[in-house]
């Protein structure tokens, strides 16, 4: 057992002893494939944690001393406050070809680094103090190699004593953002010219950047200003201003001029890029489809919550990454799901977010084989607002020559319909004529069958006259018989008076002769003037006027009415009155269309009042009919008053229109008052109507009295 | 005798003094008349009993008819005698006028000889 646990030991020692006899020979070559030769990664150091103050000297005791390499140094290595000290040592020696080539010191890691070369304090990176507060990062990266004092061909013992704590910033992040060539590395003369040069380039190439970017976030912010109602513009200055503050933080956090200021810029830049990641798929879908749907909307939160989550809890490069395999995930889904109706403006965003996947691929290669990028890799940044800037303006074109065809439509439309509407003006043209011919036609027609509709009412109230006309005739012609028969037999008395000499009785015959002469005249008279009126009556009207006595119009057919009436329906009853004013002016009128309107009315009123004769439950109802005359002013007035049932209130209104009537079919034509209607206005007066149904109707006729 | 003559025609009144000139210079006959149903009401009422013996009344009268004037008439003085004359000679009218009471119904032109004999077989009668 003691036995193996010797051989245990011995190797260890042997080990120990073969690592720090083990001297790391640098030649040119090493150093020539990138000009630096990363230290943290070679063979031959070796390890030991903690601090001492001889840790550095060339003759100590080396059995605490393990081998192992800086870029072995992880999170695990620190202890429970999340520091890690400790010392490293490595025995170098240059090649010969050295002597004519400068060599230099560089570290670009944020450990606190003592470098020590043979014993002696070269440089300190950061400070290494042991207490809290006098523990800083170093940070100052852009700070030029530092020349290494190194004899080529000797031998050179370096130790370097290196903290690094957590308290401040997560150990995690430090660790994963340094690669092997950061901790320390030994940089030649072209290296060290080309840091100065890059230096120089990289600040102008951020600049152009974050201008470029400025101005572009700016004119498409303005864009956004002017067309608030383009979702897209807005989307792209969203997209473009998150991209701007990122490349602005990250450029400000590369200036570390205080650790506080670059945490918080570095924060800022970890933000913005998630943010920037999350509304780049909006952009594009909007772009595409016109359109954000609500899931998108959530993977951006998602993604600006993932930021938050990550700058505030996991510090890792894995949720970067996620972040940005989601983003180009769904936009990758975009541009191939749409590929086949891409046109025009879309494709300058394709275009940019391939050049953009292939600048990052670019990235990612360098970083996973330790390639320094050159300065100029500070454009990368462009290619994306770029695009959007080439598809703002495409679009706008687009746009242009969109508002250009449809202009052109409008003005094309407008054109046909000037031409349709000219078409169309002739058709109704034609159409109106053609219309015009037919309606004259049938105004004829009209006119024609309303004379025939005239004439059959005037035959209408004719026939109903035939009988009071016959009694009207008879009653004069008998009187005419009578007459003449009695003055023969006067005549044969007169004879014999005048043969037996009685001179005095004979002239008493003879008076009565004359008187008989005179009866007979005027019953002739008065059966022709019956005749005369019959056939006034039914001749069309002549519209001629001439001096009217309505006394005696309003008498003769108040009489036809009345006995026409009577001599129709034996059962009529009715009494009738006169009320003639002996001093009416006769007026002037067409005395046949005034008498078809008193007989129409007369006979109207004999109508209500046998009407109501048969209904009537009232005891003692006596029908009559009153016709009066007036004089009045500039006018004389004919009121026909019956005492029937009055005109209902529902038909007041329409007593006067064509073919209204009450009558039962057949028995009247509905058109006796409208035509009484015509013909009062054609004289220049009115028709009054006062009805009750408890009193009757009075119509009332005014009539102008004009100037012969 | 006396007797009235109802119509509403009042040339009727030249007429009858005339055709019956003889009988009234002869004292035999009287004439009144009435140019309405109501007027010879009032004109029969003036004495009781009337003095009149016969009314001749035609139907066809505004106000009141003949035909109730004859209803009138028979209900005050059932003794007189009416006879109706029209000018329309008609079933209806004639069946009425004799359901009434009437004695004879004449139709316009009045029959004067036919009148004459009735007056003169009334006047045999009194």
């Amino acid at each position: 057992m003691r036995q193996s646990l010797l051989i245990v030991f011995s190797l260890l020692y042997a080990g120990v002893l073969h690592a720090q006899e083990n001297t790391l020979i640098v030649t040119p070559e090493m150093i020539n494939a990138r000009d630096e030769l990363a230290l943290a990664d070679v063979d031959g150091w070796i390890f030991r944690e903690g601090n001492g103050a001889d840790w550095a000297d060339a003759d100590i005791d080396l059995s605490n001393w393990n081998e192992f390499k800086p870029s072995e140094l992880s999170v695990k290595n620190a202890d429970e406050n999340g520091k890690i000290e400790g010392w490293f040592r490595l025995k170098i020696r240059l090649d010969e070809a050295f002597a004519a080539r400068p060599i230099f010191w560089y570290k670009t890691s944020f450990e606190a680094v003592d470098l020590y070369v043979d014993g002696e304090l070269v440089h300190m990176y950061g400070k290494t103090k042991a207490d809290v507060n006098g523990y800083k990062p170093y940070l100052n990266f852009k700070a030029l190699p530092i020349p290494a004092d190194l004899e080529p061909a000797k031998e050179h013992l370096i130790a370097i004593h290196f903290v690094e704590s957590t308290y401040l910033f997560p150990a995690r992040l430090k660790s994963e953002l340094s690669g092997p060539w950061t901790f320390l590395s030994m940089t030649g003369q072209d290296h060290y010219s080309r840091l100065q040069v890059n230096e120089r380039e990289t600040l102008i190439f951020k600049a152009i950047v974050f201008s470029l970017c400025f101005v572009l976030s700016l004119f498409f912010w303005i864009l956004v200003w002017h067309n608030p109602k383009e979702r897209t513009l807005l989307l792209i200055a969203v997209f473009s201003s998150f991209f701007t503050i990122a490349i602005l933080a990250g450029n400000l956090a590369g200036e570390q001029a205080s650790f506080y200021n670059w945490w918080f810029y570095f924060a800022f830049f970890i933000f913005f890029i998630f943010a920037a990641m999350g509304i780049l798929p909006l952009v594009i879908s909007q772009i595409f489809t016109r359109n954000v749907s609500k899931k998108l909307k959530w993977i951006f939160f998602g993604q600006v919550m993932f930021g938050i989550l990550n700058i505030s809890i996991i510090w890792g490069k894995e949720p970067l990454l996620i972040s940005a395999i989601v983003c180009f995930s769904i936009c990758s889904y975009f541009i191939y799901a749409y590929w086949k109706s891409l046109r025009g403006a879309q494709w300058a965003i394709v275009g940019g977010i391939v050049l953009m996947l292939i600048l990052l691929i670019l990235t990612l290669l360098s970083l996973i084989f330790g390639i320094r990028l050159p300065a100029v890799s500070q454009l990368f940044g462009l290619p994306l607002p770029l695009s959007m800037l080439i598809y703002v303006s495409i679009r706008f074109k687009e746009m242009l020559t969109e508002v250009q065809i449809n202009a052109d439509k409008v003005i094309m439309i407008a054109e046909e319909k000037r031409v349709l509407l000219e078409a169309q003006k002739d058709t109704l043209e034609d159409q109106v004529k053609t219309r015009t011919r037919e309606l004259s036609l049938s105004l004829e027609n009209l006119k024609a069958t309303q004379a025939q509709l005239i004439q059959s009412e005037k035959m209408a109230s004719l026939g109903e006259l035939t009988a009071g006309i016959a009694h009207e005739i008879q009653n004069p012609l008998n009187f005419v018989n009578n007459f003449s028969e009695v003055s023969k037999e006067l005549l044969v008395e007169m004879k014999e008076e005048l043969s037996t000499g009685s001179k005095e009785e004979a002239e008493a015959i003879a008076d009565d002769l004359i008187q008989n002469l005179d009866k007979i005249n005027h019953h002739g008279k008065r059966a022709a003037s019956i005749v005369k009126g019959m056939l006034q009556h039914s001749r069309s009207s002549s519209g001629h006027k001439e001096l009217t006595d309505i006394n005696s119009l309003a008498d003769e057919y108040l009489r036809l009415s009345y006995h026409g009436l009577r001599a129709k329906d034996k059962s009529f009853q009715a009494d009738f009155k006169m009320d003639l004013d002996p001093h009416l002016p006769g007026i002037n009128a067409n005395s046949q269309d005034i008498g078809r309107v008193l007989l129409n009315l007369i006979n109207n009123a004999f109508y209500a009042v046998s009407s109501k004769a048969l209904s009537t439950k009232e005891s003692g109802y006596k029908p009559e009919v009153i016709v009066t005359t007036s004089k009045h002013s500039n006018s004389v007035a004919v009121s026909i008053k019956d005492n029937g049932d009055g005109i209902p209130a529902e038909i007041k209104d329409k007593i006067f229109q064509p073919f209204f009537t009450t009558k039962p079919p057949g028995e009247g034509t509905g058109l006796g008052l409208s035509l009484s209607f015509e013909i009062i206005k054609a004289h220049g007066g009115e028709i009054l109507l006062d009805t009750n149904e408890a009193l009757g109707t009075t119509i009332t006729l005014s009539l102008p009295i004009n100037e012969m | 005798m006396k007797m009235l003559v109802v119509d509403d025609e009042k040339d009727v009144e030249i007429l009858f003094l005339q055709k019956f000139r003889k009988e009234i210079k002869s004292g035999l006959l009287e004439l009144v008349f009435a140019f309405s149903g109501q007027e010879a009401l009032d004109l029969l009422s003036r004495s009781n009993p009337p003095e009149v013996v016969y009314v001749f009344s035609d139907i066809n009268m505004p106000g009141m008819t003949g035909l109730e004037l004859l209803d009138n008439i028979k209900m005050k003085y059932p003794m007189l005698t009416v006879s109706m004359i029209s000018a329309y000679g008609d079933k209806e009218n004639y069946e009425k006028a004799i359901d009434s009471g009437a004695k004879e119904f004449y139709t316009k032109p009045i029959d004067f000889t036919s009148l004459k004999t009735e007056i003169s077989t009334l006047l045999q009668n009194t």
